[in-house]
């Protein structure tokens, strides 16, 4: 974990109206670490991630991703950047007209790069990858449940070996087996294909569970940035909240970080 | 699409709207509707063959022999042609407006609306510009 931030987020600010939602926000994450952002509604963790992707712009500040300032540099450039980064949406977001395996073949094809034969290959791989059958291959995401529906997505996120990582409530709307299943799958996809993750979440046994760091976004900017043990220690009324309520307390109960102390 | 996210999904992957969206739904309704053109066009034909046997005795045989003569053939293309303009026009504006829409299907709605609203009044202006510029076209 050294070197240059894969992402830099520098003195950000986002105004809707008369609505502050950042306020000179910093924030960064390093290579190989998967950082979680957590925050109640209405905090700001989606538009800050959809910044992050280009999605959207901050009124003020700068967001660097891979060293390249996203919202100023030219449109060549971004085009590359995106090819570095996978993103899995809150629901998944697969093309539904397309079969699971166009979708996740989808990313590749764009590249104009390879033949249908090693395209094939991939797709078979990356499904396997997430513990998918191949005979789904043919399936329409409409007919997929949706524990699959994320774990596709997950494939179509990681077809092209990217650095970075992008989960926008990776566990929101599983039922708490797929759920977990699906932290494991990640953290093990993590551990072998070593890229970076940036997670936005309010799933507690995910946070504790898969994260290096956890950013807190509370009063407009991210009011601290460390590892689960450094912000449960940290006093603000969210994090008692949030980390210290009964069902925080059952979560951190199972953190190895934390029965140390 | 936008509803679902799979626009942002597409752009965060870096592949264009205009390209993967616009331009195949403009291809497809270019070619449909000169199609369907024809359809109506030979529809209203034989109607009015049928018209004529049965108000003037008209035969069907004599009805089509003094066709080509009543009705020159650049009225065909035109009408073809004038399929294809109102395509693109379609397509154009209704893809206009879906990729404005918001996430939500109330917006969705109003979305709609107002690309169909606003397409039939594109193909009426273009419609009439067309009369216009083609005026001395057609006559026999």
């Amino acid at each position: 974990m050294s070197g240059a931030p894969v992402v830099e987020v520098k003195g950000l600010w986002t105004v809707y109206g008369d609505l502050v939602v950042h306020r000179d926000l910093d924030f960064s994450v390093m290579p190989g670490e998967v950082v979680s952002l957590v925050g109640g509604s209405g905090s700001g963790k989606t538009t800050l991630l959809r910044q992050m992707l280009g999605l959207e712009r901050p009124h003020r500040g700068s967001i660097r991703v891979f060293g390249v300032p996203l919202h100023t540099c030219d449109a060549g450039l971004f085009k590359k950047i995106r090819k570095r980064w996978g993103v899995l949406f809150q629901h998944g977001a697969l093309y539904s007209a397309l079969s699971v395996f166009d979708n996740i073949a989808l990313p590749l094809r764009e590249l104009h790069a390879f033949d249908a034969d090693f395209i094939r290959d991939i797709v078979i791989v990356k499904l396997d990858a997430v513990g998918m059958d191949k005979r789904h291959a043919s399936t329409m995401p409409a007919d997929l449940s949706g524990g699959m529906v994320k774990r596709v997505a997950l494939a179509r996120a990681l077809v092209l070996e990217p650095e970075l990582v992008f989960l926008d409530e990776p566990t929101a709307g599983l039922d708490p087996d797929s759920s977990e299943a699906f932290v494991k799958l990640v953290r093990d996809l993590h551990i072998k294909l070593n890229f970076t993750v940036v997670m936005a979440t309010h799933d507690l046994d995910t946070l504790v569970s898969v994260s290096d760091r956890i950013a807190v976004l509370a009063d407009q900017k991210v009011v601290v940035c460390g590892r689960l043990d450094e912000v449960v220690r940290y006093d603000h009324p969210f994090i008692r909240d949030f980390f210290l309520g009964e069902r925080g307390r059952r979560a951190l109960s199972a953190a190895p970080a934390l029965q140390t102390n | 699409m936008r509803v679902t996210e799979e626009l942002d999904a597409l752009s965060v992957m870096g592949i264009s709207n205009t390209l993967r969206l616009i331009l195949p739904k403009m291809a497809a309704i270019a070619v449909a509707l000169p199609l369907l053109v024809l359809w109506t066009s030979g529809v209203a034909l034989v109607g009015g063959a049928v018209s004529a046997k049965a108000e003037l005795g008209m035969s069907f045989f004599q009805f089509f022999s003094a066709l080509p003569a009543a009705v020159p053939e650049v009225n065909l293309w035109l009408g073809v042609g004038k399929g294809v303009v109102f395509g693109v026009l379609i397509a154009l504006i209704a893809c206009h407006f879906g990729l404005r829409i918001q996430p939500n299907t109330e917006s969705l709605a109003a979305g709609t609306t107002r690309s169909v609203v606003t397409s039939i009044t594109a193909v009426i202006v273009a419609d009439a510009i067309i009369a216009v510029i083609f005026s001395d076209v057609g006559w026999s």
